[in-house]
């Protein structure tokens, strides 16, 4: 059992982002994308790149950096692990987190999803409509009829 | 006054039914975005056809397409078993094209795929989610897919201040009541829950959460409405509470064997339950508890009819146990091998475990928590693995009502200890008090409450010596919880206390609501706390805890 582990830990991945940018990567950190390891289970040669076709570079760099941190999630706690999971969430700005989002949902990796989807869920708390317009850069594309019906259909939703 | 939405968009038909792509594991009932209202600026790319949004044929339709779509036509022709990941990259493959088309567009937000935004959605309580649906008509609808938490809160309890003074003022109940309006308000609360309901499109939902407390009782039909609503959706989390203003013994909503048997295939999802005023008998916990295959926490609080608690072991994923104010029961049983945390308030009855290796937190009121403390030896088995543990400690007529009270035994692992005090003699308190750095070498935190009168001048005597150990005691923190100063009594007896223990860190005070009535000076607390305890420092936390 134990050599078949370390024999696994060794073995070395190379991704390809969109923009044909190369990463070496360890098999373990790699595999915390379910849609690689679904790749990976039905190829006879992993030597050659594996492209992750809609991700591009510096995301996919990013990406990585998660998925090291949690392949060797012994060496920290849990409550160091969120909080560095915070920490890196909170560097992000607005651009990197949508295409994270992207790439999270297509290599399927469910913590890296979670953690952001959570990120931009805790911008939208607390704030007004408006706020959150003012946030995301959301264009209102009803009419003044059409928000008071809304308004009017969940009318406790509304209240502060 | 609440228009019924009519099912799914009129205009954008973003939640299109019947489309190949949605097949895919992960994307459950929801469709991919299909802006057909919204078309692309075509100035952005040259190379790309408008063939990305055409979901029939995505691959066939675009033989220019980049280098990622001829890589997966290669793919698909190379190898058949990636036929399901390539699905998934196709779907994707529009999306990216998408985004990239849409770099300039300052929403990108809203350009996410629909089952990212229902993810992001479904980390929202109900109120916010339903509040995105006035930022544009990409989200008019979106929440309606939430797999998140609905929850529903209604209370006809004036403000908790308005209570507090109501205590304060010691009768007059009256003063504040008035049931006219509200029986309109549970009507339009119950409307409210139907409607958010009948609106929900997703397959499941993570929690589902009903929080009552009126002055009349819910009809029993609409309540087993949204607990069959809760089921069917196979929820993860469901916690009801319907209790009524005043005193209250029991439910008046029972959940049965035949509702519980209808989605018994769902029930497997349910890891959390939690029942609260809500009547149960043994034979349906009994039921839970075989069929609830993920079930880790279970809550049953004021249930008349639970005569009986039989836990059938091994139940390795239960963890979380909290009996409380059941009153009519005879006796609990508990085999649950990998048990954490149990809670009980209630009468002196015989609770028995099987095992409990890996118990670490437990909390006791109630008789029973007397009847523990009483025999606390023959526990001791028990309780040597807690870190954290809160007791009730009283004297009553049948236990602890002697100066004698049984001794702590040595718990070796207990780090947290919470204490609510109603013992007559103030000198065992002390000597209690006195001894526990010794009974427990690792206690970091101890809190206490005082929750008898005890007259003032009687017990000036009573401060004892700190025994030796305190030079070694790892204490950082004591808090007084529930304080309001209300008597010199009380105070006398928190000095005393505070005399007899090792020299903590911090003195946190956990001021109750009376406090805002009665404004006590603490500044004799605060010089006291300087000559026993030079280096403590001490805080008023700012929240108002609850009366009880």
């Amino acid at each position: 059992m134990a050599s078949t582990s370390t024999s696994t830990l060794s073995r070395k991945l190379i991704l390809k982002s969109s923009d044909g940018e190369k990463f070496e990567v360890d098999e373990n950190v790699a595999m915390q994308s379910q849609t690689i390891k679904h790749m990976i289970e039905d190829l006879d040669d992993i030597n050659s790149p594996i492209p992750v076709s809609i991700v591009t570079g510096t995301i996919l760099s990013k990406v990585i950096e998660y998925c090291k941190k949690h392949a060797t999630e012994d060496s920290d706690s849990d409550e160091q692990l969120k909080q560095w999971d915070k920490e890196y969430a909170n560097n992000m700005d607005l651009n990197t987190l949508y295409y994270l989002l992207l790439a999270a949902n297509y290599m399927e990796i469910k913590g890296l999803l979670e953690l952001i989807t959570q990120c931009v869920a805790d911008m939208i708390k607390g704030k007004s409509p408006e706020e959150i317009r003012a946030h995301f850069n959301i264009k209102n594309d009803f009419t003044p009829q059409e928000e008071a019906n809304i308004r009017n259909e969940n009318p406790w939703a509304f209240e502060n | 006054m609440h228009i019924l939405c009519k099912r799914g968009l009129e205009n954008d038909g973003v939640f299109e039914e019947d489309e190949p792509i949605a097949a895919d594991e992960k994307g459950g009932d929801i469709t991919m975005p299909v802006e057909e209202d919204e078309p692309i600026e075509a100035d952005e790319s040259e190379s790309d056809s408008n063939g990305v949004f055409e979901e029939d044929e995505p691959i066939a339709a675009d033989e220019k397409g980049g280098d990622i779509t001829m890589l997966i036509s290669e793919w698909k022709n190379m190898s058949n078993p990636l036929t399901p990941v390539l699905k998934r990259c196709d779907s994707q493959m529009q999306y990216c094209s998408y985004q990239w088309k849409c770099c300039k567009s300052a929403d990108r937000l809203s350009d996410l795929p629909n089952d990212i935004l229902v993810l992001i959605v479904s980390r929202l309580r109900l109120k916010e989610a339903v509040r995105t649906s006035l930022l544009s008509r990409r989200w008019k609808n979106m929440w309606t897919y939430t797999a998140g938490t609905l929850n529903f809160h209604y209370s006809e309890e004036s403000s908790i201040y308005e209570d507090c003074l109501r205590i304060y003022l010691q009768s007059r109940t009256k003063i504040l009541d008035d049931n006219g309006p509200h029986i309109v308000k549970m009507s339009e609360f119950i409307k409210l829950v139907n409607h958010v309901l009948s609106l929900h499109q997703g397959p499941t939902i993570e929690e589902f959460e009903v929080f009552v407390k009126s002055c009349g009782a819910i009809s029993e039909k609409y309540i087993e409405k949204w607990v069959e609503f809760a089921l069917g959706k196979r929820a993860k989390r469901l916690k009801l509470d319907f209790s009524l203003k005043g005193h209250q013994m029991h439910g008046y909503f029972s959940i049965t064997k035949p509702l519980l048997r209808k989605f018994k295939s769902n029930l497997s999802s349910l890891t959390v339950l939690s029942l609260k005023y809500v009547e149960v008998t043994s034979k349906v916990i009994y039921y839970v508890l075989l069929k609830c295959s993920a079930l880790e926490e279970l809550h049953v609080a004021h249930a008349g009819s639970l005569l009986r608690l039989k836990v059938p072991g091994p139940l390795p994923q239960l963890k979380c146990l909290k009996i409380i104010r059941c009153d009519c029961l005879n006796w609990i049983q508990i085999h649950a091998i990998n048990i954490v945390s149990f809670t009980y308030h209630g009468r002196d009855i015989p609770v028995t475990f099987k095992t409990a290796p890996r118990l670490v937190n437990t909390s006791l009121r109630g008789l029973y928590a007397s009847y523990f403390v009483q025999n606390i030896g023959k526990y001791s088995s028990y309780i040597q693995n807690v870190e954290s543990l809160v007791l009730e400690i009283r004297s009553s007529e049948k236990y602890l009502s002697d100066e004698v009270v049984p001794e702590l035994p040595i718990l070796e692992n207990l780090r947290v200890l919470e204490l609510d005090l109603g013992i007559n003699s103030v000198e065992y308190i002390c000597n209690f008090f006195a001894a526990l750095p010794r009974k427990c070498p690792l206690l970091t935190r101890l809190s206490f409450s005082i929750s008898r009168e005890y007259d003032a001048g009687q017990y000036k005597g009573c401060w004892t010596k700190r025994s030796s150990e305190c030079l070694h005691s790892q204490l950082k923190v004591i808090e007084l919880l529930n304080f309001c100063g209300r008597s010199k009594g009380e105070a006398e007896v928190i000095y005393s206390i505070l005399s007899c223990l090792p020299s903590p860190d911090q003195v946190i005070l956990h001021p109750n609501l009376l406090w805002e009535f009665k404004k006590p000076n603490i500044k004799d607390l605060s010089k006291k706390l300087k000559m026993m305890h030079p280096k403590a420092e001490l805080i008023k936390s700012s929240c108002l805890r609850p009366l009880f």
